[in-house]
């Protein structure tokens, strides 16, 4: 099974790098990354620059990340469900289980773009314009800057499971709908919905997006001088996202196993 | 109210609440923890049991409270004199003159009463005018420890110090132990034109607070610097071996280094030096959403090093308290978890979420006079505002005041701090302390009527902390109502 997986995912990221679509997100990020640099700027004056990493990578991923995330794996199946080429794919000694594997493979791999083309660019910005010398308050180095890198590689690794769950959820919803505008729009608000009303219902600590943000909050507390360490709700969040991808990749298998490709 | 029947029923704490309107209290120092009562405590009748002594009457404690019956207008009231309070009696400071009375089967016997120039006698001419009240000022201090309050009033070149002597008050001599006036900086004010030429010209003042504890008087001056900081100079006086007619001698002086503008004096420990804290918060720049940073800061060791405490919060209403009871004043953060996991969690929350999600940290201080790095207690209250907080409302104003969390109450008696929050527009709970942590089931719940605000203070003295309520009625004009719930131990 692995090796059909592996083949399929390989081919999936040869058919991206050759699709002018895929840098479109990218591109994108590179541009608020940029645009960030405006709002929040950085400028060599001896006092560290963490607080600007602190605010423009959650920013990039969180706002406009995800809806590429969103919309890159939404329209994943379903592209090839409209048009027609999932049944040329699946010609191949390939499982439709096999082939949603690998459709998710490649929007965890996008995902992780996106999280190291935000991290690498805000960390360069950082250090070519800013300073990174450590955390001071009051003349004490809070935290030196081996810290902050060791923090903000946790908090980028915490904060993959959901993306992940995320991607999940799109292919998910990729695989019911036709349609990749209908997908996308579906899958973005379903999400959208799903925000509005998790608190008022109460079920924020089980929906996976609720912890998108929360794997930043203590490399950003470090940044304002404030003692904090990586509490049990980042675990809870790696749990929830587990689960929700499970569940999601599942859901996936089960639709497209029952879906007549030749209509 | 059936949990809050049971509670009471299965032996938790109890309170019994006193309609006592005409007592008020002021806000919550947050330095310290206490609530300025408006009244003094003191044993006026010789009973053992606190009285309170207000403005215009002396409110008389009969079985842990304070009924109507037993209530004694203070004598010359309509005179306007500073009151305070001596062993089972009072003193009176009139214009031109100085009264004590004791209290005797509920009536006042006059004990004392001689003519007596004050320094400030304008400001005494001017109270006893029409349109003002009587009030409280402690002037009498026994700095010989011999059982015969001295008085000393501030005035014009110094303390003025009264001894009894014969039966009498007589002015002993003037404490010089104000420090000297500094020059401020000159305005160069209006040179052109002429005709309007306003030259500026140097002011000097001097301003300080003294504070006389037992045998000791000490003199804090403050002294503004540049870069919005303070420099803050403590002179320590002997007052207990001044001999008659002579001045104090200095036990010990020392000027601190510069500090935050908003740091001022506090004990923080018993070490019997000043102590120097306080706390202020602004907005941080690392997160898109303007997320308020609070800063504690505290100096064990007259402002040689400071020791800070940022979390997420606004002001808190008590920011240092002996929490776990071993004579060290601890610090207390909160961290509003309003703002946490991001943007879009935050504004999800600000806009759909009723509820607060609210942490209190206790920072233990240890023997060194060093504060924890990491919070000591952490507890985690949920806060109903009956409304998502981007509506507004009374009750989002009141929590970003910080109005919600007290933790300056000792309910039963313990010796430790208990958590009391106002979880609800319309209650009040108790968290118990149970040696390092808050219990999770509540202790007691206190209704409270709507708009009203609370203040934890002991009112009896009876060693539990009581809940002081005060609120307005929707009557236009009407006084302001007060209950106290008394704490009547339980566990």
């Amino acid at each position: 099974m692995m090796p059909r997986v592996l083949n399929a995912y390989r081919i999936e990221l040869i058919k991206a790098l050759r699709s002018r679509a895929t840098f479109v997100g990218p591109a994108l990020l590179l541009l608020l990354m940029a645009g960030a640099l405006f709002v929040h700027p950085v400028v060599r004056d001896e006092k560290s620059d963490y607080d600007f990493i602190a605010y423009a990578v959650p920013s990039a991923i969180n706002v406009l990340g995800i809806l590429l995330i969103l919309s890159h794996s939404a329209a994943s199946v379903s592209g090839e469900l409209s048009s027609g080429t999932i049944r040329l794919v699946l010609v191949r000694p390939l499982r439709r289980g096999e082939f949603i594997l690998a459709k998710s493979l490649a929007g965890f791999s996008y995902a992780a773009l996106i999280t190291a083309l935000a991290a690498s660019s805000a960390w360069t910005a950082a250090w070519v314009l800013g300073d990174l010398t450590g955390v001071r308050f009051g003349g004490d180095v809070l935290y030196t800057d081996r810290d902050m890198r060791v923090a903000f590689l946790i908090a980028t690794g915490l904060n993959l499971p959901p993306q992940f769950a995320a991607v999940a959820y799109a292919v998910f919803v990729s695989t019911c709908i036709r349609n990749p505008a209908s997908a996308v729009i579906v899958a973005i608000g379903t999400w959208i919905l799903v925000d509005a009303v998790k608190y008022p219902l109460g079920i924020a600590p089980y929906v996976f997006s609720s912890y998108l943000d929360s794997s930043w909050q203590p490399f950003s507390e470090r940044c304002m001088g404030i003692e904090s360490e990586f509490s049990r709700t980042a675990l809870y969040g790696i749990g929830v996202s587990i689960v929700s991808m499970t569940l999601f990749l599942a859901g996936a298998v089960m639709v497209l196993s029952r879906k007549d490709l030749s209509a | 109210m059936i949990a809050a029947a049971l509670v009471s029923l299965f032996g938790a704490l109890r309170f019994s609440g006193e309609d006592l309107t005409g007592l008020t209290a002021g806000s919550t120092d947050p330095l310290t923890g206490r609530a300025a009562l408006h009244a003094i405590q003191a044993d006026l009748d010789g009973d053992g049991a606190m009285d309170l002594m207000l403005p215009a009457e002396v409110w008389l404690q009969r079985a842990g409270t304070y009924p109507r019956t037993h209530r004694v207008a203070l004598p010359r009231a309509g005179e306007c004199p500073n009151y305070d309070t001596q062993p089972e009696g009072i003193m009176a400071r009139l214009p031109g003159s100085l009264e004590a009375y004791a209290l005797e089967g509920g009536a006042w016997r006059n004990v004392l009463a001689q003519p007596i120039e004050w320094p400030d006698a304008a400001e005494r001419a001017a109270a006893a005018e029409p349109g003002h009240a009587p009030s409280i000022e402690r002037f009498l201090h026994d700095i010989d420890s011999d059982s015969i309050p001295e008085i000393l009033v501030p005035g014009p070149g110094g303390v003025y110090l009264y001894r009894k002597n014969g039966g009498l008050y007589a002015l002993d001599s003037v404490l010089r132990v104000y420090p000297a006036a500094q020059t401020l900086p000159v305005t160069l004010g209006v040179l052109w034109p002429p005709g309007a030429r306003r030259p500026g010209f140097p002011v000097r003042q001097m301003n300080c607070r003294i504070l006389v504890e037992g045998g000791q008087l000490t003199v804090l001056q403050r002294q503004e610097i540049p870069a919005d900081q303070i420099l803050y100079t403590i002179t320590r006086h002997n007052l207990a071996a001044v001999l008659p007619g002579e001045q104090p001698g200095i036990l010990d002086q020392f000027t601190t280094g510069p500090m935050p503008e908003f740091v001022a004096p506090v004990r923080l420990n018993e070490d019997g030096s000043v102590d120097f804290a306080g706390g202020d918060w602004n907005y941080s720049d690392a997160t898109p959403l303007p997320t308020p940073i609070f800063r504690t800061v505290a100096s064990t060791n007259r402002g040689e090093s400071m020791q800070s405490i940022r979390t997420q919060s606004f002001r808190p209403r008590c920011s240092f308290f002996d929490v776990n009871g071993d004579g060290r004043v601890d610090a207390i953060a909160e961290h509003m978890k309003l703002f946490d996991g991001g943007v879009r969690e935050a504004v999800n929350r600000f806009a759909t979420q009723r509820t607060i999600d609210h942490e209190i940290r206790v920072h233990y201080q240890d023997e060194a006079g060093i504060f924890s790095r990491m919070p000591s207690i952490r507890h985690l209250v949920r806060i109903d505002l009956g409304r998502p907080a981007i509506r507004g409302g009374s009750q989002f104003e009141q929590y970003r005041s910080g109005g919600m969390i007290d933790v300056s109450g000792d309910f039963d008696g313990g010796g430790l701090a208990d958590l009391l929050v106002q979880d609800r527009s319309d209650r009040l709970t108790v968290f118990l302390n149970r040696g390092g942590a808050f219990s999770g089931e509540p202790g007691a719940e206190i209704p409270l009527p709507p708009g009203a605000r609370h203040t934890v203070a002991d009112v009896n003295g009876d060693g539990y902390s009581d809940i002081v309520i005060a609120w307005k009625s929707e009557v236009p004009e009407s006084e302001e109502s007060t209950r106290v719930y008394f704490a009547r131990g339980g566990r």
